[in-house]
């Protein structure tokens, strides 16, 4: 791992950009139907945490996950927001330890996926405790055996994702 | 304000996307009431700060009015200082009038009782001027018929008796004055005695023997006896009754109201050949 002045900045197309993320959101609805297992898992934040850790701006991390999270929240039952608020902190996170770390080895993505994994969890049920009422636990042997299967999908998808960007 | 922003443009892009979602939430979401979350988070953050408002409003009003705003109050106390003593005087003015009405109405039941007993309203218009005479003047005189020895009543009892009678007024004895003496007996035992007035402002009553039993409040009417005072007519309570050699040292309250006599009744059925004085046996 290194400092900023040592890291690459990436770009990609926005076709790229909206490939994934609908193929995401695509994956997530469908995949259940013959996996239930996959339900576990949160495709749009791989792609939301892939996007912000390459391009390294918080800005453009936390508004990338703003939208896939108001989005996910449109596709779902929550109140719009709850995955928004989520997702935004998670993208801003991303990015902002992008900066300051090496991101590009695969441990460090298991890791970094996997923390990720586990803050959005923390501030989505934070959230739906805080706001809605209904307490729940926010981490738990589950959570966590969908964290790791997750950063795993994670270290694999990035590799794949890896093909299409560009350094800026 | 614009400073983080510059410096930190990030983070607060960060915090106003939050903030955004944040009350999108509160929007959608509604209690166990049905009021929407974001209602419920402004009510709870804008009312303290109401009360506070409400609280210094309040206070400067009240600072202004009670102790700032006081140039008129001066003037304000002095009008309704006048106001009052004028309502005061009102009052008493009315209250005179009403005590007066009522007398004037006790006379009039009193003579309307005794048809047949010839009674004339006479008022009380000034008392005597020494110290050890119970007598006061009325308005009556022997121009009105008035003789000496004719009785003089209230409603509520004998006042006393004429020992003079001038044209336009009289002068009547108190039944209190030392030289005053009225034929008496108490209403529950009928036992007879003797009301002699005392120079103060009570009487006393003689010649009931110890035998007797004098209860304190017993009533004492007139009996008649003396050939003066008409019988039946309230006299006075007893005050104290202690047992002597032979009779009862008996203390009489009248009452009739002595001392605030305003209106009277002259029971002009006696006339001054007929009347005798009550000398020797305890009369006048």
């Amino acid at each position: 791992m290194a400092r900023e002045t040592r890291t690459e900045l990436y770009r990609f197309s926005p076709l790229v950009f909206l490939v994934v993320v609908f193929s995401a959101f695509f994956l997530q609805a469908y995949v259940p139907f013959y996996v239930p297992a996959a339900s576990l898992l949160d495709l749009p934040l791989l792609a939301v945490i892939y996007f912000a850790l390459s391009r390294r701006n918080p800005s453009t991390g936390l508004i990338l996950g703003l939208v896939v999270g108001v989005a996910q929240d449109a596709l779902t039952h929550h109140p719009i927001g709850q995955y928004g608020m989520a997702k935004t902190l998670v993208g801003f996170a991303a990015s902002w330890v992008g900066i300051r770390l090496e991101t590009e080895q695969p441990v460090a993505r298991l890791l970094l996926v996997l923390g990720f994994f586990l803050l959005h969890q923390v501030i989505f049920g934070g959230v739906e405790w805080l706001l809605l009422g209904r307490p729940a636990p926010l981490l738990n042997l589950q959570t966590l055996e969908a964290a790791l299967v997750t950063a795993l999908l994670g270290v694999l998808a990035f590799r794949l994702l890896d093909r299409f960007r560009q350094s800026a | 304000m614009r400073a983080f922003l510059e410096r930190h443009p990030h983070l607060a892009l960060l915090v106003a996307s939050l903030f955004v979602q944040l009350l999108l939430l509160a929007y959608q979401i509604k209690t166990e009431n049905e009021i929407r979350l974001l209602r419920v988070w402004a009510v709870t953050l804008l009312t303290p700060i109401e009360k506070v408002a409400d609280f210094v409003v309040d206070g400067t009003g009240a600072l202004w009015n009670r102790y700032i705003a006081l140039y008129n109050v001066e003037q304000e106390n002095q009008a309704l200082r006048a106001e009052l003593e004028q309502a005061q005087l009102r009052l008493h003015s009315l209250e005179a009038r009403a005590a007066e009405a009522e007398q004037l109405a006790a006379l009039l039941a009193l003579k309307q009782n005794r048809p047949q007993e010839p009674l004339l309203a006479a008022e009380v218009i000034g008392s005597t001027a020494a110290a050890t005479s119970h007598t006061v003047f009325i308005n009556r005189g022997r121009g009105d018929g008035l003789r000496r020895n004719m009785v003089v009543l209230t409603p509520a009892g004998i006042v006393g008796k004429i020992t003079q009678a001038f044209p336009g007024a009289a002068q009547v004895l108190l039944i209190t004055d030392r030289t005053s003496g009225v034929g008496a007996m108490l209403a529950g035992s009928r036992v007879q005695g003797v009301v002699k007035g005392t120079g103060t402002s009570q009487c006393r009553l003689d010649y009931v023997p110890v035998e007797e039993n004098v209860p304190v409040g017993s009533l004492v009417l007139t009996s008649g006896q003396d050939q003066l005072f008409p019988k039946g007519f309230p006299i006075g309570t007893v005050s104290s009754a202690r047992r002597g050699q032979y009779f009862h040292e008996i203390v009489v309250t009248p009452t009739a109201r002595l001392s605030q006599l305003e209106y009277v009744f002259v029971y002009a059925g006696a006339p001054e050949g007929a009347a005798r004085p009550a000398e020797g046996n305890g009369r006048n």
